[in-house]
């Protein structure tokens, strides 16, 4: 059940005077940082002759300065609360003995639900570096403060920046680098998305009152979200409107940058919104659109997230400060009890319960790839449909770029009249996609799903309910789904990503030079369009072959030695392998398709 | 239908919270495959003690639930251990004297 542990030291080896400066100096050089930020821009602000003392600039102050005094005044408050060394942690608490009786004999009774301990792991908490990297109070706040500054500056950049999205930051970093990063994030680590999220980081920040201090009275009316609501599904239906809109409105580029900054401020808004009405992170379960798909992809990654190095001593613990908090940390704000997790899906890795836990028994481990796909015991269907209508949005992606595809579109818009409707939304929208054809793509793959899981059970003469083996088997289209949307967002990526370099000197497009890179013209175009196809080719091929891993893995722990189970195997097996051909398959056709595409025809 | 709590089963983590609160009539217990509590519909005498406990509100009351007292009497009654009789009672504190007495005498 538990794995073997090192004995944990009594007192930390970073005790020692040093790492007290450095744990009081840390908070101040990020204040410090962002500062420093805050006057680089306004300098060149006020620098740039023409455009001083317009709307432009009256935007840039009214959002700069506000946002950084609210920054700067949070932290002297949590640096001045810290300063005596409050969150230093004076070892662990002795092990309770009733842990080795009643504790292992209740772990011995759930041991199928706790199969997810086997394996070879190891444990990055048995590192003293990352022990007191995870101890400390400012170590999520250091992870988001560079990102919160630069979504601020994306939100200016839309609003008062150039028009033309390859010389606007607001573009080009949220759709040419953002959107690669986050896949390449999500498949490396998991939710280390979430750990740095700077929309949901703002939010908590009101919320707390604080940027990384443990404060006593949360600013919410905290509510509880209604149990009726409590599934995945509302972030995967907010993921597939928020793919349509940005469709829609065309907003991930070449788009006008306004309705990029409008995007992010809108979603720090309704985040703000959810966390002054709901209790911890609402928003995040039950709100972000991106929520589905991170927690989905992050199956793949090989960390498992802070989970209890041994459940024993869990079962024993009546005090949970992992979920209730102490006053050293927030209890768990994704609603995870690390006692019984058994996937990383919701660990947003804040690493709260490291700090809480009195026993010094929480862990991150890093472990074998594909692992929290399969072996989780509860398998959830919510979860199950979600992934199936991801998938459809992944073929709507590759669908859309077909011309087959627009002109059937162009005839069902013109014959339902929605034309009209876009026209009169805003006179420069074609109207494209329309939704009745995006939401008919989409759904084709829930359906069919579900017609294979039906013939598993009509293989299994009815003993394994077709509900069943859609639940568990949907999990094996994970892998496929993640390195699949991964590969339809390289093309973009990789060949307008090296704009940044640009954009970083100049996110505004005003004739700025920051860092002297401004002039560096890299025509990425010609270096990415050749290999592209092929990169994309292979990530599918890896996801099909990590998919019917997890499949084989499905059957062998959950369907073993029951009828017909080596025949749905087969059939899941055939089911990914289908999906991969049509996938590869349309990857190929958009790259033939392409005129500038070596592969396409010469007419 | 009897007014019980009801579970959260996307929230509830099985952390045995509410379990350990439901200490009058044990209504609450830990479904072991599920890792999910679940509540006894003859049981629970919607007390609420569950709902304060739980720090993920996985588990609530409707609003409009109040606690059922001849319940919790009922099965209160039922459990505990049959009471003993005034006489018997007053026959062993009598019994408990003498020995006493007989005690401080012997040490005497």
């Amino acid at each position: 059940m538990a794995t073997p542990q090192r004995e944990i030291p009594a007192t930390s080896p970073y005790s020692r005077p040093f790492y007290k400066w450095l744990d009081r100096l840390a908070p101040i050089g990020l204040a410090l940082f962002m500062m420093a930020v805050f006057v680089d821009y306004s300098w060149w602000m006020l620098k740039s002759p023409t455009h001083i003392a317009t709307w432009r600039s009256l935007i840039f102050f009214a959002i700069w300065i506000p946002t950084t005094l609210f920054y700067v005044i949070m932290a002297i408050k949590d640096i001045a609360q810290n300063w005596n060394g409050r969150w230093e942690f004076a070892g662990p608490k002795a092990r309770n003995p009733l842990a080795d009786t009643v504790g292992a004999q209740k772990a011995e009774m759930q041991r199928d639900f706790f199969r997810s301990v086997t394996g070879k792991r190891y444990d990055l908490t048995q590192n003293a570096f990352f022990r007191w990297l995870f101890h400390r109070r400012w170590y999520q706040f250091a992870a988001q403060l560079p990102n919160v500054i630069i979504f601020n500056i994306v939100i200016i950049a839309g609003l008062v920046g150039v028009v033309n999205p390859n010389r606007n930051f607001a573009t080009v970093i949220t759709w040419y680098v953002w959107f690669g990063v986050l896949f390449v994030l999500m498949i490396g680590v998991g939710r280390a998305w979430c750990l740095i999220c700077p929309f949901s980081a703002q939010a908590e920040w009101v919320q707390r009152l604080g940027l990384f201090g443990k404060g006593k009275k949360l600013f919410t009316r905290g509510l509880k979200w209604p149990q009726k609501y409590s599934t995945l599904l509302i972030s995967v239906f907010f993921f597939l409107g928020l793919t349509w809109a940005e469709e829609f409105y065309n907003i991930a580029g070449p788009g006008k940058p306004a309705f990029t900054s409008m995007l992010v401020a809108g979603i720090i808004i309704w985040d703000l919104f959810y966390a002054l009405t709901f209790e911890r992170r609402s928003f995040c379960h039950y709100g972000c659109p991106l929520n589905g798909v991170i927690g989905v992809v992050s199956a793949v990654a090989p960390f498992e997230g802070f989970r209890a190095k041994d459940r024993t001593l869990c079962k024993t613990c009546t005090t949970k400060e992992c979920m209730k908090g102490s006053n050293r940390s927030y209890g768990c704000g994704w609603y995870e009890y690390p006692g019984s997790m058994s996937s990383n899906f919701y660990c947003g890795l804040t690493g709260e319960c490291f700090k809480g836990c009195p026993y010094e028994n929480i862990g991150l481990s890093v472990h074998a790839p594909l692992k929290e796909a399969y072996q989780p015991k509860k398998k959830r269907f919510d979860l199950a449909v979600g992934v199936t209508l991801m998938m459809g949005a992944l073929f709507f992606e590759i669908v859309n770029a077909t011309p087959q595809y627009a002109a059937f579109d162009n005839w069902l818009s013109h014959v339902t009249g929605w034309v009209a409707i876009a026209k009169a939304l805003d006179g420069q929208l074609s109207g494209y996609p329309n939704p009745l054809d995006y939401m008919g793509i989409i759904l084709l793959f829930p359906l069919f799903g579900w017609i294979i899981a039906n013939v598993g059970s009509w293989i299994s003469r009815g003993q394994i309910k077709a509900r069943e083996l859609f639940t568990r088997y949907s999990y094996g289209w994970i892998p496929l789904f993640g390195l699949g949307i991964l590969a339809r967002q390289l093309p973009k990526v990789l060949t307008n990503g090296p704009t940044i370099a640009q954009v970083i000197s100049d996110p505004f497009g005003f004739g700025w030079n920051m860092f002297g890179t401004a002039d560096m013209n890299m025509h990425a175009r010609s270096f990415a369009y050749h290999w592209i196809l092929f990169v994309q080719l292979s990530l599918v091929i890896i996801g099909a072959v990590a998919s019917i891993v997890v499949n084989q893995k499905i059957s062998q722990l959950d369907f073993r030695g029951r009828p017909g189970a080596r025949a749905i195997n087969v059939l899941m097996n055939g089911t990914i392998v289908f999906l991969m051909v049509l996938l590869l398959g349309g990857y190929y056709y958009i790259a033939l398709i392409n005129p500038g595409h070596p592969l396409a025809p010469p007419f | 239908m009897a007014t019980i709590a009801i579970v959260n089963h996307e929230r509830c983590v099985g952390c045995e919270l509410c379990t350990r609160a439901c200490g009058v009539t044990h209504a609450i217990q830990l479904d072991l495959e599920r890792n999910w509590v679940e509540v006894s519909e003859e049981l629970c005498w919607a007390c609420g003690a569950c709902e304060r406990m739980c720090p993920f509100s996985a588990i609530a009351l409707p609003p409009w639930a109040e606690p059922n007292k001849e319940l919790r009497d009922s099965i209160y009654a039922k459990n505990r251990k049959p009471k003993k009789s005034r006489v018997v009672a007053q026959a062993e504190e009598i019994g408990e004297e003498e020995e006493e007495e007989m005690l401080v005498g012997r040490s005497q």
